[in-house]
């Protein structure tokens, strides 16, 4: 094996752009099920935001009206979700298994109907130099020259993190999540803020497939996020739903996946392949609580009936 | 409940065995009409993503007025997207298109049956996907490295293989649910990506498992001559279906005895009624949801089995293996409402869909329109309930079960008005009757005729003169 490539920055940067999609859309389902309301969906809705962002933006010819379309149509879809799970208290699983299905079969079907040429002249995200940070050898490259999608997942990340621990906002969310009743009790509209944050689960995630679409990658193919949403619900379990341990999981499975494409381990690619399964294994043994239990919050996937 | 009280209604004005046939037909009757209702919208919603993509439909209208014809106009493109969806998996008269559908049917009828299992057990499987790559992977592995047996010793061994995996990968999601507390739909997702990328990076090129002959693709060796099951030639000459037809027929009768015939069935559903009441009962819980995620993943397995023994097949594990089986088995299981016949009905629906896709191209409609249909069938699935209490609002209040809402003559409505529907999307004459027919079930029921029923004839006959007028024009 090669780990001479460990010492490059270029890697720790390309750990830091797989990981950007990843966080987003975990962010969202840390968002969505604090409140409790689960969102399997993630997938379809990343697929969603790539999609509509890629669309709009070579309509308008600007990537950031399709990075804020995207995030309008992946809340417009998580708000169904939300409908669905909230309001009418349907099968939040179901619920999100069908957006999955949903999200794939929209895409590909808009994609073959009005776009089965490609996109061409695909406006990408500008990347952000930081002045003083991108000069500094090492540390340039990969904090401060990057898209400016990953500064906004980090400020997101911040944002979330005192949102949800520092203001009463976020103290809401919380106790929504864990005791919908005793929040209902004392005034809290628990219909409403579960309605808001399964809205912004979409919208971050739809941020998240945008940045595939149109900053990692910067162009559409049907099915392009192939289960980055997945990885995304393991890194929030891992994170155990808090917005930094979402960051930090989905860096280490970021780490993982950059292992695997930037093809370090050449020497031997059955380990590399082998590699692949990380993410998912760790989850496997978070949820089982052999390092750390992962513990969802107390109400999450529970429908709120007053009546009951 | 509210079913045992209305046929106690029914015992005291006709037969027993008058009472026991109204009562069947009353349960089919409803749960179908939920079925129907759900596929009925999901088309329905379709159709107007097919006219708003084909055309503009306020161009249409504009140019030609608000007549009938502009209707018939509209409707052309997703009539004619369904008519080639259908006889793309039906078309042929030679059984070629039929055992195709039959075919994709197939391992859907595993998947739905893995899923199904589990939520009797109230346990939510959505590891079907990993179950049935892992049982293709031990089902190749061993295919391939005792190819020197004969059939009869490697065929079972083959299938057995595949149970086996599939076993082990549920039983790992239920002994994760049962001794550490493990949500089983994130411990089978998990599971179901593993499978699919160990299953890769086994098959690959430095894998164990690449084949010798491999020249560089991600492909398990071949297959020996006595690992594929028969194929079904007395149907046709060009039939592709094989005697897995017959595994999946006992499977679905396995599990319907099972559950209606063994005490061990019993105590899974207690179990996934009421684990607490199931406990006091004495039924060991824990032992109980690692066997029925175990029996669950070896049905789900059985499909990977059944997919490398197919004499049509390649005989090999070729990566990535990700049909999307698993997933559609979850849309199959609660379509089918865990019912086995249901569930054969709903696999074969989505076997068609598969495979009459590509046949939409034809007429210029992505292949992908049938992802969108599952996705809109199953959303609706979510609403279940929903639609069950809005059929049984008028009736005791809350969603009992749905058999009650065919003695209300507004549910019989609601079903002629979907036949007659059907019957107008493919201008059928065959719906149009069945929306008449149900008008008439509602006669025989009531033994008089009511508004009610004489609506529903009149409102199908109606549809079904609509449909072949619009037959005419299209």
């Amino acid at each position: 094996m090669d780990w001479s490539v460990l010492a490059n920055s270029d890697f720790y940067a390309g750990i830091l752009r797989t990981a950007t999609p990843l966080t987003l859309a975990a962010l969202g389902g840390v968002m969505t099920e604090r409140s409790g309301v689960t969102n399997i969906g993630l997938e379809g809705l990343m697929l969603i935001g790539a999609f509509f962002g890629a669309w709009i933006s070579a309509g308008a010819g600007n990537p950031w009206v399709g990075v804020l379309g995207a995030m309008f149509f992946g809340g417009l879809i998580a708000l169904i979700h939300g409908v669905v799970s909230i309001g009418l208290r349907g099968n939040q699983i179901i619920s999100g298994v069908a957006i999955n299905l949903f999200g794939t079969g929209i895409t590909g079907f808009l994609y073959e109907t009005y776009v089965s040429n490609g996109f061409t002249n695909l406006p990408s995200i500008p990347n952000l130099k930081i002045p003083g940070i991108s000069a500094i050898p090492g540390v340039g490259p990969v904090i401060g020259a990057q898209n400016s999608i990953v500064y906004i997942m980090l400020a997101l990340v911040i944002v979330a993190h005192l949102v949800l621990f520092h203001t009463t906002l976020g103290l809401r969310i919380r106790a929504v999540g864990e005791q919908p009743r005793a929040a209902d009790t004392v005034g809290v509209n628990v219909y409403a803020l579960r309605y808001l944050c399964v809205t912004i689960s979409g919208m971050l995630a739809g941020l998240g497939g945008a940045y595939l679409s149109l900053g990692l990658i910067s162009n559409f193919s049907i099915n392009m996020t192939s289960g980055s949403g997945f990885i995304a619900l393991a890194a929030m379990i891992v994170g155990k739903w808090t917005p930094v341990g979402a960051l930090a999981a989905s860096l280490l499975f970021g780490f993982g996946l950059q292992i695997q494409t930037s093809q370090l381990v050449n020497v031997s690619s059955f380990a590399s392949n082998l590699v692949t399964i990380a993410p998912y294994l760790i989850t496997l043994i978070a949820v089982a609580g052999f390092i750390g239990r992962a513990t969802a919050p107390a109400a999450d996937g529970v429908p709120y009936d007053p009546a009951h | 409940m509210a079913i045992a009280a209305g046929s106690q209604d029914q015992a005291s004005t006709s037969g027993a065995l008058g009472s026991a046939l109204i009562r069947l037909v009353r349960r089919l009757v409803g749960e179908s009409a939920v079925a129907g209702i759900t596929l009925g919208l999901a088309f329905f919603l379709g159709s107007v993503l097919i006219i708003s993509t084909s055309t503009n439909p306020f161009a249409v209208i504009g140019a030609h007025g608000l007549r009938l014809e502009t209707l018939g106009r509209l409707l052309h493109y997703p009539f004619s997207a369904f008519d080639s969806l259908f006889s793309g998996a039906f078309g042929a008269p030679d059984m070629t298109a039929s055992s195709v559908t039959f075919g994709q049917a197939l391992p859907l009828v595993f998947t739905g049956l893995a899923v199904a299992f589990a939520f009797r057990g109230g346990l939510f499987n959505i590891g079907a996907e990993g179950q049935l790559v892992a049982g293709a992977l031990l089902a190749a592995m061993v295919a391939s490295s005792w190819s020197g047996l004969p059939a009869v010793l490697l065929l079972p061994a083959v299938l057995l293989a595949s149970v086996l995996a599939g076993s082990v990968l549920g039983a790992i999601a239920g002994a994760l649910k049962a001794y550490r507390g493990a949500h089983e739909v994130i411990t089978t997702i998990m599971l179901n990506y593993m499978a699919v990328y160990a299953g890769t990076a086994l098959v690959e090129q430095g894998g164990p498992l690449n084949a010798a002959n491999s020249n560089g693709q991600a492909v398990s060796a071949h297959a020996g001559s006595g690992a594929f099951l028969p194929l079904l030639t007395w149907l046709g000459k060009d039939s592709t279906l094989d005697a897995g037809v017959f595994v999946a027929l006992a499977c679905a009768f396995l599990y319907w005895f099972i559950f209606a015939r063994t005490s061990f069935g019993y105590e899974v559903t207690a179990v996934g009624l009421n684990p607490g009441a199931a406990a006091y009962g004495g039924i060991p819980i824990k032992r109980r949801v690692v066997m029925t995620m175990a029996i669950a993943g070896g049905l789900g397995g059985l499909a990977g089995g059944l997919y490398i023994a197919d004499p049509t097949g390649t005989g090999t594990f070729q990566a990535p293996f990700d049909p999307g089986w698993g997933f559609d088995g979850i849309a199959i299981a609660l379509l089918g409402k865990g019912n086995p016949i249901g569930m054969i009905l709903a696999a074969i629906l989505f076997g068609s869909l598969r495979t009459g896709s590509q046949s939409m191209q034809l007429v210029g409609v992505s292949p992908h329109m049938t992802e969108v249909l599952q996705g809109i069938i199953v959303l609706f699935i979510a609403l279940d309930l929903i639609v069950r209490k809005l059929l049984n609002r008028r009736r005791r209040g809350a969603g009992g079960p749905a058999g009650d809402f065919v003695t209300e003559w507004r549910g019989l409505l609601v079903l002629s008005a979907v036949s007659a529907s059907i019957a107008l999307l493919f201008s059928h004459i065959f719906f149009g009757a069945l929306a008449i027919a149900f008008a008439m079930v509602f006669v025989l029921i009531r033994r008089q005729v009511t508004r009610g029923s004489t609506a529903a004839i009149v409102y199908g006959a109606l549809c079904l003169a609509l449909g072949l007028a619009i037959n005419q024009y299209l």
